[in-house]
């Protein structure tokens, strides 16, 4: 591949892979990491490449996070944080939608994780994590993080902490979320996402018909198109504004050709507001 | 984009944490959270900084450097090559880096670039594209990107990969001067791309950066 070649320029250099922001060194994450692997029960030889360097990028990132948020906690404001409270939880997401990926259940990613951790910061980081959590259950936030049925304890704004993210989602555990014998996450249901659609204020009976057929998949707003839609009418009910329909227009630019003529039974994918 | 995969892809078994909070609050499009890359057996994300108070870096903030020499480049560098914003670029990478037939051009000399530039950019300097004879890389750069030295002198580039070219800003001389030197040596204008933007484009928006391990 002639990307490699360009690499033997002693002048040439290729972007690795340090992340700019980047506070902390993670000792050897790519010899280190099928180890860990195997630790958590991982078939590693059934992994990609592709995954591997996916799951190490992801657990490299959620391991900072979890540094961030644990040191200099005290010296924190609220609203900075919030923001380390949110950028753990999503790095958390996205390192079990990694594991998902590869094919591993919540518990390997969890031990996955658990280890690098462990060999980064030692039992004493541990334990001030949970001492700081009411304790601090990795297997139980990855499996929150791959299931629906608990529904997001925090938002950013909402003044609530790491620490009661984790003492939440343990309670949570306990309360409902079912775990089967080979700790694979249970079936995501759609139905209990709580990001729906909302009428805009002051919605009349069409536009309020028109919010009430949109569908979240995977997240995403979706809507089909019936006789009678019209751009301006679903940017009314979802905007609160007509004019808005050039959203939804260039969101769809490969099904609708003239934001006036909608063939019925398309479906569009709705910007969220 | 077919090799974007984000949270929502079907074959994942994970769906967000209900909240859309939890999702990245900072999308590059309504459509796209963020993008996956696979270059150079390296895995790369370009996402953007989630943080809604950040603020452009101090080294890009300023608006008034000396011109000459840190002129404002037009909107067209030269007849043919076209000109890219954020998204094209992010599937120039996608689409011609990842199967091997672009590449993308971080074209500043090196202290700009190990300071840290876009995930998937390889450096080439302006300055190693000067087609004279003091400088001895130009042949073998050539080469490298696919062109063929004819008996004659001249060079063929039938089969020479594409290129995308940014360095600093619109105020940047830099991937201009690259662009016109590769012209300057028969590099086909439609397999060259100008990324006008730039850095402070790039940071603007809060998009991935990456610091090259030198």
């Amino acid at each position: 591949m002639r990307v490699k070649n360009c690499l033997m320029f002693m002048v040439v250099f290729a972007a690795g892979s340090a992340v700019a922001d980047a506070r902390y060194s993670i000792s050897n994450p790519q010899q280190s990491s099928y180890f860990r692997l195997e630790y958590a029960q991982v078939q590693v030889d059934d992994l990609s490449q592709s995954d591997l360097r996916r799951l190490i990028y992801y657990a490299d990132r959620a391991t900072r996070t979890l540094q961030n948020l644990v040191e200099d906690a005290d010296t924190r404001s609220r609203n900075e944080q919030d923001k380390v409270d949110k950028r753990f939880r999503e790095s958390i997401v996205r390192l079990a939608d990694a594991g998902a990926r590869s094919g591993l259940s919540m518990d390997q990613v969890a031990d996955f994780y658990t280890e690098i951790v462990f060999d980064n910061f030692g039992q004493e980081f541990i334990q001030k994590a949970g001492e700081l959590a009411g304790g601090l259950d990795f297997r139980t936030l990855f499996r929150n993080a791959a299931t629906v049925s608990t529904p997001a304890p925090v938002t950013t704004d909402s003044g609530i902490s790491f620490v009661d993210f984790l003492a939440a989602t343990n309670q949570d555990i306990q309360r409902d979320v079912p775990v089967s014998e080979n700790n694979q996450p249970p079936p995501p249901s759609q139905e209990q996402q709580t990001d729906g659609p909302v009428a805009f204020p002051n919605a009349n009976a069409i536009e309020l018909s028109i919010v009430n057929r949109i569908r979240v998949n995977n997240g995403r707003w979706e809507l089909t198109i019936k006789a009678g839609d019209s751009l301006s009418t679903i940017a009314s009910a979802i905007y609160g504004d007509s004019q808005s329909y050039a959203v939804i227009y260039d969101a769809n630019s490969a099904v609708i050709i003239n934001p006036n003529v909608i063939e019925v039974d398309t479906l569009l994918i709705l910007p969220r507001p | 984009m077919p090799h974007f995969r984000s949270l929502f892809s079907a074959a994942s078994a994970l769906i967000l944490l209900a909240s859309p909070s939890f999702a990245q609050d900072v999308w590059i499009t309504p459509d796209t959270p963020f993008v996956e890359l696979e270059l150079n057996d390296e895995f790369l994300v370009i996402e953007r900084n989630p943080d809604n108070d950040a603020v452009v870096p101090a080294a890009f903030a300023k608006t008034s450097r000396a011109c000459p020499p840190f002129c404002i480049q037009p909107l067209e560098v030269a007849d043919g090559v076209e000109t890219i914003g954020e998204l094209e670029l992010i599937a120039f990478l996608e689409n011609e880096a990842q199967s091997g037939t672009g590449l993308l051009i971080d074209a500043r000399t090196p202290n700009f670039f190990l300071a840290g530039t876009i995930p998937g950019s390889i450096n080439l300097p302006f300055n190693l594209l000067n087609a004279d004879e003091s400088n001895p890389f130009i042949e073998p750069i050539l080469a490298q990107l696919g062109g063929v030295k004819q008996s004659n002198g001249t060079w063929t580039y039938e089969n020479a990969v594409s290129l995308a070219l940014f360095c600093n800003g619109p105020w940047c001389g830099q991937s201009p001067r690259a662009i016109r030197n590769l012209l300057s040596v028969g590099y086909p204008a439609d397999k060259l791309k100008y990324y006008r933007g730039g850095m402070q484009s790039w940071l603007m928006l809060g998009l991935s950066v990456v610091v090259p391990e030198s």
